[in-house]
């Protein structure tokens, strides 16, 4: 072996084996184990080891596409995708092109207090809209109130729970769209516009022409990034509702999360996220496929 | 400034007006901080608290014998639970000479740390707090020890008869063998307004509509009524509430009302020891739909309503009823403005053919200490958890307010204790005694979880009680399976 580190040929091999190790360590051996663990089922026994216990082949498959609590929660996750990813988006892009203005006044003050619900950690986002959306002492119900109006349950009903999650997520999350977004528009050179100006094009066009293909990439990027969080969408249930009313805000992560720790059904557990894993993989490659930007 | 620049201002001071409008715009929900009265006593003061010679005195001869220069390590669920303790830390040291390290470990995250460390093998921890649910689960996994053994070794050091006798079946035993020692007494009581169950003009009002005196209820027929009665919106007054919100412990508020209406005899109405099924369907349905007509006289939101919101709305007597668990934060002034208007009594029941009632308390979550087969100081960690439990140290517990409850008679009848809980004294003990377990077969996560789901999806509208059974029924059998 110390032989052959003399030889040009092995340097390259030598060069990039800790990352393979790394990537073999932590990326491979655990997928491989997840995918034996979705083919087992997980007993507890003293002195049982993982690997004795029982095969099931695709069984734990089987039950995930005939359990209806979890086709239930995957459901709650898609509307959660559809309608909260779309709003983040349209409305970061509304405040990135508002922001990216010239002479927008304390800009920097601003930019800082945007990302505040960002900066702050989901879990204590969830737990201080809680607060906020409580049908009795909440500040939204405040507001409410004051225009004379009923107060409404967000929280303790099956028509508000989801809404009200979705609204978490816009909150906190709608910053992270601009952010990318106004990186994205800061990008484009002025020029552009000036020469389209003089072209006679309008504000539309502008944006059509200009703005909306060279912004394709931050675009694509934002939807796929948001696209896979509104999968992981955790903390904010669990802070919120804890997936109630019924299951009206179960989604998949909280779903696998009780499966897995609270009942310690990780054989299960580790299927459903397979299963998971798969729906995020095909909406991100469709996303990439009709979002990517052409090379011309 | 244009207009659309006033709008992208507007929406970014919208997005971070979330972080600040809570201490802005919101009603605080803690009642203005009230002076304790004279005379009155809350926990936390010195004269509530045991002696250092009490504490002394409480100590098992033999844990003093074999305790000298050894160390235990313990796990806790943090909190309240570990305070008592990591308080004992320096005073077992110095008098026993027994080093103890304790980790506190996050509720949520307390069953997946210790199956971590049951499954990985480690003899890490000698001492375990656990919920009494999980014990079924652990013991038939080998997990942890029986401790018959030691219960019978030690009888002489340790008095079981003064351990209330329902809750230690429902806390500390599995299929009729100890797992564990006593710590938290968790059970369910029934609370009500005294001041309006006293006030004169209310009990005419009542009985005019009701034929019947205004009395502490004895039936979930008569709350029904109180609740109806009581409902008030525009006095800020409901006639019901309670924990709602949905996690597996709803689920045992609600068999408060559902076990006493099964019609013959059961060991636990739900699941027993022995893994059969006791899910009565008439009994599930007529209680559900009780259930559900109570709730229509409690607060809005109360399908979200946790262990903060009912204590608040107990507490500040925005509710007339509810249950909850037993506990003196309701007869401190500090965190109760109705601490003195709040009286208690034996869960409310069902009356039988031959006109006896039913009450069938649920013992309620809990918390018992277990030894870890894996232990390598087995023994001494079964006498250091018998210290935890003595009476002493139950005094300890419950007059620093840290949460933990008693579960020994003595304790009860100790006059700092009823300095402290009032009232609320007998109706505990009552309610200890004749209290009904969690499930506890392996299993009783996804057993809970199959029933507060179907339960919870019926109290939001969406199905009704005869369907709730059924898919609990449904899913039930599929846990059965997996686990056999």
């Amino acid at each position: 072996m110390f032989k052959n580190l003399g030889n040009r040929k092995a340097h390259p091999y030598l060069l990039i084996a800790p990352t393979i190790a790394w990537l073999a360590g932590f990326i491979v051996y655990p997928l491989i184990f997840s995918i034996v663990m979705a083919l087992k089922q997980f007993k507890l026994k003293k002195d049982l080891s993982f690997w004795d216990m029982p095969w099931v082949g695709l069984r734990n498959f089987e039950k995930a596409i005939n359990d209806e609590n979890f086709l239930g929660a995957l459901w709650v996750t898609l509307l959660v995708l559809l309608v909260a990813v779309t709003i983040e988006f349209l409305l970061g892009l509304a405040i990135a092109s508002l922001l990216n203005r010239k002479n927008v006044r304390g800009h920097p003050f601003f930019m800082t207090l945007l990302m505040t619900p960002m900066m702050m950690p989901i879990i204590a986002g969830g737990l201080l809209w809680r607060m906020l959306l409580d049908v009795r002492w909440g500040a939204v119900n405040a507001v409410v109130q004051w225009f004379g109006l009923p107060p409404i349950d967000f929280l303790g009903t099956i028509q508000w729970s989801l809404p009200s999650v979705m609204l978490v997520d816009i909150w906190q999350w709608t910053p992270f769209v601009v952010l990318i977004l106004l990186s994205g528009l800061r990008a484009i050179p002025d020029e552009l516009y000036e020469a389209a100006t003089v072209d006679g094009a309008g504000r539309v066009q502008a944006f059509l022409k200009i703005t909306w293909p060279l912004l394709a990439w931050p675009v694509m990027i934002v939807l796929l990034i948001r696209s896979m969080d509104a999968f992981k969408i955790f903390d904010v249930v669990y802070g919120l509702t804890f997936g109630g009313p019924g299951n009206s805000t179960t989604t998949v992560s909280f779903y696998i999360y009780k499966q897995g720790f609270s009942q310690f059904n990780l054989g299960y557990a580790a299927s459903l996220s397979w299963i998971v894993f798969i729906i995020v993989y095909a909406i991100s490659t469709l996303i990439i496929r009709f979002l990517r930007p052409s090379e011309d | 400034m244009k207009v659309s620049r006033w709008l992208a201002v507007f929406m970014v001071v919208a997005m971070a007006a979330g972080v600040f409008a809570p201490a802005a715009l919101a009603e605080d929900p803690t009642p203005t901080p009230v002076p304790i009265p004279e005379g009155v006593k809350v926990a936390g003061m010195p004269e509530v608290l045991p002696t250092q010679e009490e504490l002394k005195a409480a100590i098992p001869p033999s844990l003093m014998e074999m305790g000298q220069g050894k160390k235990l390590r313990i796990m806790f669920q943090g909190g309240g639970d570990s305070a008592p303790a990591v308080e004992m830390k320096d005073f077992l040291k110095e008098n026993v000479g027994l080093e103890i390290e304790i980790d506190v470990i996050p509720p949520e995250s307390l069953r997946e740390k210790q199956l971590s460390v049951f499954t990985a093998g480690s003899s890490d921890y000698d001492l375990m707090e656990l919920y009494p649910t999980w014990i079924g689960e652990y013991a038939e996994a080998g997990f942890i020890e029986n401790l018959d053994p030691y219960y019978e070794k030690y009888a002489a050091e340790i008095n079981t008869e003064d351990f209330i006798a329902g809750a230690q079946v429902g806390f500390d035993k599995y299929q009729g063998s100890w797992y564990a020692v006593p710590y938290d007494g968790d059970v369910n009581i029934f609370y009500y307004r005294t001041d309006l169950w006293e006030d004169p003009a209310e009990q005419a009002a009542f009985k005019e509509k009701y034929g019947y005196d205004l009395k502490y209820p004895e039936t979930w027929l008569q709350v029904r009524d109180m609740a109806e009665f009581f409902t008030r919106p525009d006095e800020g007054l409901w006639g019901f509430g309670t924990l709602a919100l949905r996690t597996w412990w709803a689920a045992d508020y609600w068999a408060n009302v559902y076990r006493p209406h099964i019609a013959g005899d059961f060991q636990n109405g739900m699941v027993n020891d022995q893994g059969e099924f006791e899910l009565d369907r008439e009994a599930f349905i007529k209680a559900n739909d009780l259930y559900m007509e109570l709730m229509k006289f409690s607060p809005d939101g109360i399908l979200n309503w946790g262990y903060p919101e009912s204590k608040e709305a107990l507490g500040n007597g925005v509710v007339a009823m509810s249950m909850q668990w037993a506990t003196g934060v309701f007869r401190d002034p500090r965190q109760a403005s109705h601490w003195d208007k709040l009286g208690c009594g034996l869960m409310p029941g069902v009356e039988q053919a031959d006109g006896s009632i039913k009450h069938k308390p649920a013992l309620a979550v809990g918390k018992a200490l277990v030894v870890p087969t894996a232990s390598e100081n087995k023994d001494l960690a079964f006498l250091l958890g018998q210290f935890f439990a003595s009476k002493a140290m139950q005094i300890y517990e419950t007059n620093t307010g840290s949460g933990v409850d008693p579960n020994r008679i003595s304790v009860f009848e100790d006059q700092r204790v009823k300095d402290v809980w009032g009232p609320l004294t007998s109706c505990t003990m009552a309610n200890l005694d004749l209290g009904v377990p969690d499930i506890k077969v392996p299993g009783a996560a996804a057993y809970y979880e199959a029933l507060i789901g179907e339960l919870h999806s019926s109290w939001a509208g969406e199905q009704d009680s005869a369907t709730a059974y059924d898919k609990v029924m449904k899913q039930w059998e599929i846990v059965r399976e997996e686990q056999q």
